[in-house]
């Protein structure tokens, strides 16, 4: 489990988080959203060590990550938003030499998720699109069979149907009791694959709750009037969609966007609708 | 099973760094500019000139330097990126499940041991072979000769120290965060390497000079190879 309490964070005199408590316990594809430039990166490198808190600690399997250990750095892998790639190399390369440090590597899952990417292993990086270098790279950092897998805007270049590939993909690994966390503010791609979702704003988290709680306290509905009690509303082809305060304690389907927003424009009431 | 030194991790650590040290990585391109080119070209040069005997003491302390120098700059080429930001390229190496001492082993093994050794057998080898097919140009064999030649003990020994100083010292600079400090430390570094090695052939005569600038150079060495393991041990991204 990957747990963070009263957490600070600053770059020099810019502090990026103030007190923060989340846990991230196993199992879950986890759906970290925020606005640019609020720090969902920065956390991602606190959960791996990268970056040292100013306060507080962040654990993985209770090792604090900053010291990173090889027995926790064994059970976590992080996947950058840009990763530089030797010229020459390939995927089969790059993951021959990872795969030494990582007893749970699979052979058979990198060349299976490579095939359903429909990407050769032994093309070089420098002959493939972007697309298909990230793609790539997926199909390394989810065959490495760690524990703990933090994927940094991982849909950005890849075309509509990797997308969906990329959440089949994901979903099943998930139900293999992986935990996945997933940075990204292209909320769409991600719709249906995360639970729970966090939403991050400057120094705080904003949201921090599972699919289940949210369709409890929140109500999306689509296609009447605008509501002037809505807490974001949204013009659509057939009508409106407000966001609401789930009152008859229906069931809805979410609209990640909308949440979204309803979370970014009325912080001080979803923190007393969730508190 | 340790967490900072286990001898099984340390070994897959050097693996990787050895199989990262490839064309592809674009790390030996000097080395083997320089090890297939130094030979032939002196054999040539002086061969067909006549100008200087080609002997085996001569070729052999030219190799070791060549190897030095080669070696030397591993670290630079190889490990550039260990603690850059620029496209997260440092994340890689910081990620790899191994400690921070068998990281760091790893790249002073590597430059210090492995590719020494490896760069000085095939100069070696080649040299061999060229006695063998152009006899003409050269003295003898290299373990026909006293093979130590002008290189006296000091000599040596100040050779080693400046070489695994201004090694460990190349890591150093590569964590350094701001690129003109880098080149500024690297630069010095390789002042050091060139002119370290020197001022003992000219003082070869005079025993006390030459064991001081030995001395001097053990200091820097020292020096360097602690501030090293220091900014290794302390890097953040």
């Amino acid at each position: 489990m990957i747990e963070i309490r009263n957490l600070d964070f600053s770059y020099k005199k810019t502090p990026v988080f103030s007190n923060i408590n989340l846990s991230f316990p196993e199992g879950s594809i986890y759906g970290l959203l925020g606005e640019n430039g609020v720090g969902k990166t920065t956390l991602l490198k606190l959960i791996c060590g990268l970056q040292r808190p100013t306060v507080g600690n962040c654990t993985v399997d209770g090792m604090t990550s900053h010291d990173r250990l090889p027995e926790m750095l064994q059970h976590i892998f992080f996947l950058p938003d840009e990763v530089t790639l030797p010229d020459n190399a390939t995927p089969q390369r790059y993951v021959n030499e990872l795969a030494p440090f990582y007893p749970t590597f699979s052979q058979g899952t990198f060349l299976h998720l490579m095939q359903e990417f429909e990407v050769e292993p032994d093309r070089k990086f420098r002959e493939m699109s972007f697309g298909q270098q990230k793609k790539s790279l997926i199909a390394a950092s989810l065959s490495l069979g760690t524990d703990y897998i933090l994927l940094d805007e991982p849909t950005n270049g890849l075309d509509i149907p990797s997308k969906s590939q990329f959440r089949s993909i994901l979903s099943k690994i998930a139900d293999e009791g992986k935990t996945i966390i997933i940075s990204t503010h292209q909320v769409k791609d991600v719709e249906n694959l995360i639970d729970p979702i966090v939403i991050l704003s400057h120094n705080a988290v904003l949201l921090d709750a599972s699919v289940q709680r949210i369709t409890e306290k929140l109500y999306f509905e689509y296609g009447g009037a605008q509501r002037d009690d809505a807490l974001y509303s949204e013009m659509l082809p057939g009508g409106y969609m407000n966001v609401v305060a789930n009152t008859t304690g229906e069931e809805s389907q979410i609209n990640i966007e909308a949440l979204f927003n309803a979370v970014l424009r009325n912080k001080e009431r979803i923190n007393a609708l969730f508190a | 099973m340790s967490s900072s030194f286990d001898i099984q991790r340390f070994g897959k650590m050097l693996r990787h760094d050895v199989r990262r040290c490839s064309p592809s990585y674009g790390v030996v391109g000097p080395m083997m500019i320089s090890l297939v080119l130094f030979v032939p070209l002196i054999t040539l040069v002086h061969g067909v000139t006549g100008t200087l005997a080609v002997d085996a003491s001569y070729r052999l302390s030219m190799m070791t330097m060549i190897t030095l120098f080669d070696a030397a700059s591993l670290p630079l080429q190889l490990y550039a990126n260990i603690d850059k930001k620029k496209r997260n390229s440092g994340i890689y190496y910081a990620m790899l499940p191994a400690s921070k001492l068998e990281k760091y082993l790893s790249i002073a093994v590597l430059s210090l041991v492995v590719v020494p050794v490896a760069v000085m057998a095939v100069n070696v080898a080649l040299d061999t072979l060229l006695v063998a097919v152009h006899a003409p140009y050269y003295s003898q064999y290299l373990w026909q000769s006293g093979l130590v030649g002008w290189l006296s003990l000091p000599v040596l020994v100040n050779c080693l120290l400046v070489f695994v100083g201004a090694t460990l010292g190349f890591i150093f600079a590569n964590g350094i965060k701001s690129s003109g400090w880098r080149n500024v430390v690297s630069f010095l570094l390789w002042m050091w390497l060139v002119g370290g090695m020197i001022p003992l052939v000219f003082l070869d005569d005079i025993p006390y000079a030459v064991w001081v600038v030995v001395a001097v150079n053990a200091l820097i060495a020292v020096l360097l190879a602690t501030i090293s393991w220091n900014k290794m041990n302390k890097m953040a991204y």
